[in-house]
């Protein structure tokens, strides 16, 4: 999910061969509804601020990450361990 | 006594670059043009000033010890203060405005992610409750603007 518009992430599904979609929220409605607009995030307007959900069958958030400095991601090992904890059945 | 020594015009010169510096930075962010955006971003003006403004003020106060030019007292103290100008906007710069404030309404744990339907990369709408029954991994990325 990001604010940048289709074309652009086609070329990042395409040379990052991305098995997984990218969203285009380009009118920030769902960056609105989840409450994830940084609005001094880029010299062109609000940007989503890095935030990361684990999200279970039934639609349920069951892991989170929302830093508080746009430095400091979560660790692809924190969220798979996250994914992991869901089980496989 | 000797005469006065002269004006001591690297330490003055220096706090006021050291201070233009921090002050047009905090005016741009007041003004907050957007054409002016990318000097907020990236401010390599005032970073400039400031940096000038430091190694002026410490030449000022050296030559203000080697008793070349005036200001025994004056010179450090204006060269104190230009660091700790400079140290606030590199604080302010590089350590304050990377911080986030709270999301209080981003979904919690335990709570339905809100639905939503959006374009993917091909321009096909995707909707997240379509993803019900699977495992899923939401991210949120800054993008490349």
């Amino acid at each position: 999910m990001v604010v940048d518009p289709v074309e652009q992430n086609a070329k990042v599904v395409q040379k990052l061969h991305l098995s997984f979609p990218i969203l285009a929220d380009t009118e920030r409605r769902v960056l609105d509804v989840y409450d994830l607009r940084d609005d001094a995030g880029s010299p062109d307007g609000a940007i989503a601020r890095p935030a990361t959900f684990v999200i279970d069958r039934e639609g349920i958030v069951r892991w989170r990450n929302l830093t508080d400095n746009y430095r400091l991601r979560p660790s692809p090992d924190d969220v798979l361990a996250a994914v992991v904890a869901l089980g496989t059945r | 006594m000797s005469t006065r020594a002269p004006r001591n015009w690297a330490a003055i010169g220096g706090f006021l670059c050291g201070l233009g510096g921090v002050v047009a930075y905090f005016a741009l962010v007041l003004i907050h043009d957007p054409r002016l955006g990318w000097l907020i971003h990236t401010p390599v003006l005032n970073l400039l000033l400031v940096a000038a403004g430091l190694l002026l003020s410490v030449l000022g106060a050296i030559q203000a010890f080697q008793g070349k030019r005036g200001g025994k007292f004056s010179a450090p103290a204006l060269a104190v203060l230009t660091f700790a100008l400079s140290g606030f906007l590199g604080w302010h710069l590089f350590v304050a405005s990377y911080h986030l404030p709270p999301a209080m309404r981003a979904p919690a744990v335990g709570a339905v992610a809100p639905d939503f339907e959006l374009n993917d990369e091909r321009g096909v709408p995707v909707r997240l409750s379509s993803f019900r029954g699977r495992n899923l991994v939401l991210l949120f990325y800054r993008g490349f603007w």
